[in-house]
């Protein structure tokens, strides 16, 4: 993160729920429905599921998680059969298997599943849902974090079929990310 | 050169770093227990511990069971005394036996996490997949096993 | 059954010290100093062990080894027969060895004269046998140690492989009297024990085969190690009719570890050093193919059946009384067509074989149902005599049917002659569940007359399916190829109409007809046969007579079996342990289905609850009458387990597309879990008739049984499988 830009953010006071009078920001809530192209595709949204679909789901169609996989009450599986039973820390070709370091699905306070890209971007800004992260944390987590990197190298299927990407390179997305926190994490309407 | 554990022994393999463990433990280390169902994790049929965690070994690469402990079948006592082996006997639980060795491991390590399962426990965990359809007695030598050895 | 060393102590390279300590080949090969014991082949046969018959074999310490015709897949037959053999024969069951035998006349059936497990025929054919064979060595026995002793026959007495004599405190063991008895005539009449001086059969044996599938150390085909072994992988034509176009040898060649590359009849093999080098370089290669159609998927399939089914031709395969007429005057007609598609065996264990062919001699190590074809193919592939060739059966991991073939068997002969030294072949769950020999997809119209009184006048059936024998029929020996599809006359194969023709149900007026497909799909008997789909149809067409007679299933079944005692007592049982009467809460129902198949006779009733298209099976009630349980245990897992197979039976299925098998895994094709399964409730009717067969009846009424009680709840009726057809998923 470039300095200029934290400090515009730490004087929009970031940190507080979005939920101010303000003059609408059309730019910043443009990249945010840009932004959310990448969290709604199955990449991300496969593990990002909500309270009452209890479950990942897999592959481009999203389908439930075959084999009755289920969230647990960690987020890794339920107890004897955890997420690394399969999953290991790198894509398996052998297997079809993917695979990144501590591979879990998203705690519930991330579940985007069903949300509108408002609803979703408010939940990104919510510290109390986005594990206390400022937006440094944020950027941070978008552009390092193993799990979330996995999305564009997600590897082959059993039948050497390549899952999809995202709709944009990860250095968009982080380019991306940017521009919208420095030009103040609007929401969209 | 790949140097972990097996069953209590050390071990330095020389093979494919990405050879799946299932394949390594089966065919360079010879221990057939250990058995190849899908390769690609549906079945379970592969599953061992490594570090005491059900993994199974078909998606699991050899170079990542470096420096790792990893128990196979074989590994689990030496003359059928683990509470499991011990309920599947008691139980009669395997019809052609193919798909026992992955499931008593699935089931050891489920209850070293559950020690006392109930039905909806034991649905969410034990996902192997068994052609015979022994599902019913695995569940009852499961309450059995968990029970230290009784009978429901 | 044998089991490598396990590693030995200390910090070991596994591809050097460790294959010299145990005494074995460098180069990373695997090899093991003890051959897996099998048929035939007794490493622990003393010099003087003596074969008193086929079936029993006495050593030099007393130990007694007994011989088991049938293979073992899960059904527990090789505890059972050897059971009643060692209950006849007098010894110890829990001390015998046992071994599976190897092709020879004595293990033929003897109506088929041919060498086989499968049909749910071993318990009616062998039980009998078995106890005569263990019955006259024991009268042998005891006729040698008689003369030894110098004593009336009737003085002594056997426990144990011990003959005494009370009188004078003589004992005499079989070991010592073997070799003279082997040479006495063999009793034409043997006396059989009765059954309160049996020990095993009619009480539930600890299988023999259970502690190795605990601990591991059970051998199955695939676990198989011989001296010098190389591993091979198999890639055969994806597209139906495929054949090999082109390949690159020595790019494949030039792969780590391989050794060979060698054409199969209907692909490629490539030989390595170990399977997974094998699998990669065959993963990796580029295959070309030719002679497939992509034209032809699931659609195209139906629509040839559906054309069929109008036009023929038909062959006539029941007609009594003048069905055609009792629909013309019939008080009311129903009539459906049902639909039930491909399945593939899906064994747990995958295809594979292990051989040894050298100029004189051939081994086969197999976990197989088909001893005498695959002796056959083998005599075919070598070209030496029969008694040049050693087929060792270990266990097989599932056999359902799959493995009567010899498909699997003749691609390893093939790549061991072309190798020169012993091979494993093991086939990829893909090429398996790709290169299958499916359960054939039927179409089947039924229709029903009523007469004004509600009662059932006339049922007529038209079936279109190929013949379930094309891979399995016994043949003989002037067939040249074996491995190839053989259709025999359409009188010696009603498969396709089982269950149909010999229903429980007394009828004036029944018809069945069938039209003989020709597949372009390959198809195989697959468990419940013919008797599985058409048990669907008949006892959901039963339910939808009732129906429309507005009369309780299980009463309008009661009055349709009019005379059939046996019959009724099962369906009055399963209807009282089921708690037909009780009612069910909303949303929830059952389903009964009846079924005469495999020598026995069956009733089940489902209970489901359904929501929103979410079908949860909650119990199934079973009530079996196979003339007498040999061994209880064993019985009620076969039903169990039979249950689960019907379930499954509802979730999957085979498609094609593009002309390839759509399936290719457990994902796609995914049988019935641990959290779908119900309770399930047996209960065993003797009734003293003859001797049924259990492996496959438990799953035959399964499908009509949950798809009634499916009815029940929602109203709808299924006539197309699987359930996802209809929008239904099992939970």
């Amino acid at each position: 993160m470039k300095a200029p830009y934290l400090l515009a953010l730490m004087l929009i006071g970031f940190a507080a729920a979005p939920s101010r009078a303000e003059t609408v920001n059309t730019e910043s809530q443009a990249l945010f429905t840009r932004i959310a192209t990448v969290l709604k595709s199955p990449r991300c949204m496969n593990c990002h599921t909500d309270a009452d679909h209890p479950f990942p789901r897999q592959g481009d169609d999203r389908h439930r998680h075959l084999f009755n996989v289920a969230r647990g009450p960690s987020d890794i599986g339920a107890p004897g059969l955890h997420c690394g039973t399969c999953h290991q820390d790198k894509n398996n070709a052998a297997s079809g298997v993917p695979g990144a370091p501590g591979w879990r699905l998203a705690p519930l306070s991330m579940a985007w599943e069903g949300l509108s890209d408002r609803e979703i971007c408010r939940e990104l800004l919510d510290p109390t849902r986005n594990g206390q992260r400022n937006a440094a944390a944020l950027a941070d987590h978008f552009a390092h974090e193993a799990l979330v990197a996995w999305a564009w190298s997600p590897g082959t299927d059993h039948n050497g079929r390549a899952r999809a990407t995202p709709p944009m390179t990860h250095d968009e997305f982080n380019r991306m990310v940017e521009r919208w926190l420095a030009t103040g994490a609007a929401c969209p309407e | 050169m790949i140097t972990f554990r097996i069953n209590g022994r050390s071990i330095d393999v020389d093979a494919d770093p990405d050879t799946p463990l299932l394949w390594i433990i089966r065919e360079q280390l010879g221990l057939t227990g250990t058995k190849y169902g899908c390769g690609i994790a549906a079945c379970g049929a592969c599953t061992v511990h490594v570090d005491g965690i059900a993994a199974r070994s078909c998606s699991f690469p050899l170079s990542d069971a470096a420096g790792r402990e990893v128990t196979t079948i074989e590994g689990l006592s030496h003359d059928r005394s683990h509470p499991v082996q011990k309920a599947w006997i008691d139980h009669q639980v395997p019809q052609c036996g193919y798909c026992q060795s992955g499931m008593i491991m699935a089931v050891a390590a489920f209850l070293q996490e559950t020690p006392k399962p109930s039905d909806a426990d034991i649905d969410a965990a034990i996902t192997n997949i068994c052609r015979c359809g022994t599902y019913e007695r695995i569940r009852e030598a499961i309450h059995a096993a968990s029970e230290g050895g009784k009978s429901r | 059954m044998g089991q490598a060393d396990h590693v030995a102590a200390g910090r070991i390279n596994v591809t050097r010290r460790l294959l010299l300590e145990a005494g074995l080949a460098a180069g990373g090969l695997l090899v093991s100093s003890r051959l897996v014991l099998a048929a035939g082949e007794s490493t622990a046969a003393a010099p003087q062990a003596v074969a008193v018959n086929a079936w029993v074999r006495i050593g030099a310490d007393n130990s007694v080894t007994l011989i088991t015709s049938q293979s073992e897949m899960g059904q527990g037959i090789s505890t059972t027969l050897t059971a009643a053999l060692a209950d006849e024969l007098g010894v110890d069951w829990t001390r015998v060895k046992i071994e599976f035998a190897p092709f020879g006349e004595a293990y033929r059936f003897p109506e088929y004269k041919w060498m086989f497990t499968g049909n749910s025929e071993s318990i009616s054919t062998f039980y009998e046998i078995v106890r005569r064979m263990g019955a006259a060595a024991r009268e042998m026995l005891v006729s040698a140690a008689a003369s030894r002793l110098g004593v009336p026959v009737d003085k002594l007495t056997v426990a144990d492989g011990v003959i005494r004599d009370a009188a004078s405190g003589r004992s005499l063991t079989f070991a010592a009297v073997a070799a003279d008895a082997a040479k006495l005539p063999v009793p034409a009449e043997p006396h059989l024990k009765p059954p309160g001086e049996l020990r095993y059969v009619g009480r539930a044996v600890r299988r023999w085969d259970i502690p190795p599938k605990v601990d591991g150390s059970a051998v199955f085909g695939i676990d198989v190690k011989v001296p010098d072994m190389l591993l091979a992988a198999v890639r055969c034509a994806p597209g139906l009719g495929g054949k090999l176009a082109h390949y690159d040898a020595a790019a494949i060649k030039a792969k780590p570890g391989v050794v060979a590359v060698v054409e199969v009849p209907c692909g490629l093999a490539v030989v390595a050093k170990t399977y997974w080098q094998a699998r990669r370089a065959l993963d990796g290669a580029e295959l070309a193919w030719t002679g497939d159609d992509p034209g032809l998927d699931s659609e195209r399939i139906w629509a040839t059946y559906r054309e069929k089914l109008e036009a023929g031709p038909f062959v006539t395969k029941k007609a009594t009384g003048d069905a055609a007429q009792a629909m013309a005057a019939a008080a009311h007609k129903l009539e459906a067509v049902y639909e039930i598609p491909f399945q593939a065996h899906a064994t747990m264990e995958p295809m594979n074989c292990t051989a040894h062919v050298t100029d004189d001699r051939c081994d086969i190590w197999a976990p197989t149902q088909g001893v005498e074809i695959s002796q056959g193919v083998a005599a075919q592939v070598t070209g030496l005599p029969s008694d040049r060739i050693h087929i060792h059966r270990t266990l097989l991991g599932g056999g359902f049917g799959r493995r009567l073939l010899a498909d699997f068997v003749k691609q390893t002969l093939i790549i061991a002659k072309a190798v020169g030294r012993p091979v494993k072949l093991i086939w990829s769950r893909e090429e398996d569940m790709t290169h299958d020999a499916y359960r054939p997809a039927m179409l089947h119209r039924v229709s029903g007359a009523l007469d004004d009184k509600g009662a059932v006048t006339a049922l007529a059936h038209r079936v279109v399916s190929p013949t379930y024998f094309l891979y399995v029929f016994p043949r003989n020996p002037k067939i040249a190829d074996w491995s190839a599809p053989f259709e025999p006359p359409t009188q010696y194969d009603s498969m396709a109409v089982e269950g149909l023709v010999d229903p429980p149900y007394r009828l004036a007026n029944l018809f069945v007809e069938q039209h003989y497909l020709e597949s372009r799909v390959p198809v195989s008997v697959w468990r419940t046969t013919g008797h599985g789909p058409n048990n669907f149809v008949l006892e959901s067409f039963i339910d939808e007579l009732a129906a429309s007679a507005r009369q309780d299933p299980v009463a309008f079944r009661r009055k349709l079996l009019d005379g059939n005692a046996r019959m009724l007592a099962l369906l009055d049982l399963v209807a009282e342990k089921a708690g037909w009467e009780k009612p069910l809460p909303a949303g929830q129902g059952r389903g009964i289905a009846i079924a005469k198949a495999f020598g026995s006779l069956i009733a089940q009733v489902a209970e489901v609850s359904v929501k929103d298209k979410a079908v949860k099976v909650r119990r199934i009630v079973t009530a079996v009458d196979c003339g007498k349980v040999l061994d209880p245990g064993i019985a009620a897992s076969n039903i169990s387990g039979g249950v689960v197979w019907g379930l499954s039976g509802l979730k999957t299925e085979i498609t094609i597309d593009k002309g390839r098998v759509v399936q290719n895994n457990f994902d796609a094709f995914e049988p019935a879990h641990l959290w779908e399964t119900p309770a399930i409730e047996t209960h065993f009717i003797e009734s003293g008739a003859k001797l049924g067969g259990l492996g496959e009846i438990g799953p035959v009424p399964t499908h009509a049984a949950v798809c009634n009680a499916i009815a029940a709840v929602t109203g709808q009726r299924i006539r197309v499988l699987p359930l996802s057809r209809a929008g239904f998923t099992l939970s």
